[in-house]
């Protein structure tokens, strides 16, 4: 079940998607119960976002989610418990990032961290370039503003 | 035999040999009558009377002797035939006198033990009643602290909301007060602080602006270059790196 749960959490890039996808998934758990002579995917429509009632109806295809109403519940907990135990990374960057620079930062901590982590981003145009990351208690400041501050003592 | 009957029978024969001498001297009354109508044929010595007389007395008194010692016999074997009847009764009502004292003694007994008996059972009912009672006593006393403890509950929170309620009430007068003192100035005040934050705000977005501008100016002659997008997108991944080598990731 794990595998399935990763492989669910690689579209969960940012806190915005997981804050989004927690929505998503308390309405599917609140469907789960009703109607139940229909596949879920199709008890999902029009009451959920699309996107993810596609995602459900792809792992009902593949028989990835439990066919009773009881173990799908515990299914979509255990899920949610799994999303929630995600390390987070917040990041402080000077630019709107694009999906696909989002993408690229997601991968950077899978190859060079060996972990999937939810990115916080707060953008600041005052650090100019770089970025401010805070991780597990931790924070550093590798922004370019800092070092302008350096060399002209502060704008 | 009781002692009434030994006195009937002393009576009685009493009573007989007093009938004998009434028939003695009647008899002799006659004799003496008899003698005197034949006194005119016949005449007696006097000495022959007296002998006659003497006789007479002494047969008397020898019959009455024999009468006495007849009646004392017959009495006595009357007694001696009534000696073991009455030895026999006496033993009867010793026996009876016996039974009925082992009787009264055994009922006694049978008193004793069923009234010790009853003492025992109202002993144990009494103490099994106190046991009761106890726990009645404990039963109530819990409830009397338990609701002691509810009401010491219930007065305190009522304490409190006596104490919130004027504290509130105190509160909203003292605000009412203020209010009623400071309405015009508060609101000078507020339109005051108004103007100031929009102020405040435009300032700093023009000075934002400028800072920008500065920034801008400031990198662009430190890197030699404007930043553009992919160059800001290389900074942040410089960045992670950096950060991976000082161990924060």
């Amino acid at each position: 079940m794990e595998e399935v749960f990763k492989k669910i959490s690689e579209k969960i890039i940012t806190e915005e998607d997981l804050v989004f996808f927690l929505d998503q998934l308390a309405l599917v758990k609140k469907i789960i119960f009703s109607n139940t002579e229909i596949s879920l995917s199709q008890r999902l429509k029009n009451k959920v976002d699309e996107r993810i009632r596609r995602e459900i109806e792809k792992l009902e295809e593949r028989g990835e989610i439990p066919l009773f109403v009881e173990e799908q519940s515990t299914f979509f907990e255990q899920l949610e418990k799994f999303l929630l135990k995600i390390p987070k990374v917040q990041l402080e960057i000077a630019f709107e990032p694009s999906n696909e620079f989002l993408l690229e930062i997601d991968n950077w901590f899978k190859e060079n961290v060996g972990k999937k982590v939810i990115l916080d981003i707060f953008v600041n145009p005052k650090i100019v370039g770089g970025a401010r990351i805070e991780y597990q208690g931790k924070w550093v400041d590798f922004s370019l503003g800092k070092e302008i501050e350096k060399l002209y003592g502060g704008v | 035999m009781e002692t009434e009957e030994i006195l009937i029978f002393i009576s009685l024969g009493l009573g007989v040999l007093v009938l004998i001498l009434i028939l003695l001297d009647f008899y002799f009354s006659r004799k003496e009558k008899e003698v005197k109508e034949r006194e005119v044929s016949l005449s007696f010595s006097e000495d022959f009377w007296k002998n006659l007389e003497e006789i007479v007395i002494q047969q008397t008194k020898q019959t009455i002797a024999e009468l006495e010692k007849k009646i004392v016999e017959g009495f006595i074997n009357e007694e001696k035939k009534q000696i073991p009847i009455f030895h026999q009764r006496l033993e009867e009502i010793i026996e009876e006198q016996r039974k009925e004292a082992l009787a009264f003694h055994e009922e006694i007994k049978k008193k004793r033990e069923e009234f010790e008996q009853t003492i025992k059972k109202e002993i144990f009912q009494f103490l099994h009643s106190l046991l009761k009672e106890k726990r009645l006593i404990k039963k109530e006393i819990e409830e009397i602290n338990q609701s002691l403890a509810k009401e010491k509950g219930e007065i305190l929170q009522e304490i409190r909301n006596v104490a919130n309620k004027l504290l509130d009430e105190l509160q909203k007068k003292v605000f009412q007060i203020l209010n009623s003192f400071s309405e015009e100035v508060k609101k000078k005040i507020l339109e005051t602080e108004n103007k100031i934050e929009n102020y405040k705000r435009e300032r700093m977005q023009e000075v934002d602006k400028g800072i920008y501008r500065l920034i801008g100016e400031v990198a662009k002659q430190v890197l030699g270059k404007t930043i553009d997008l992919s160059m800001h997108e290389r900074l942040v991944i410089e960045a992670l790196e950096k950060a991976k080598r000082k161990g924060v990731l």
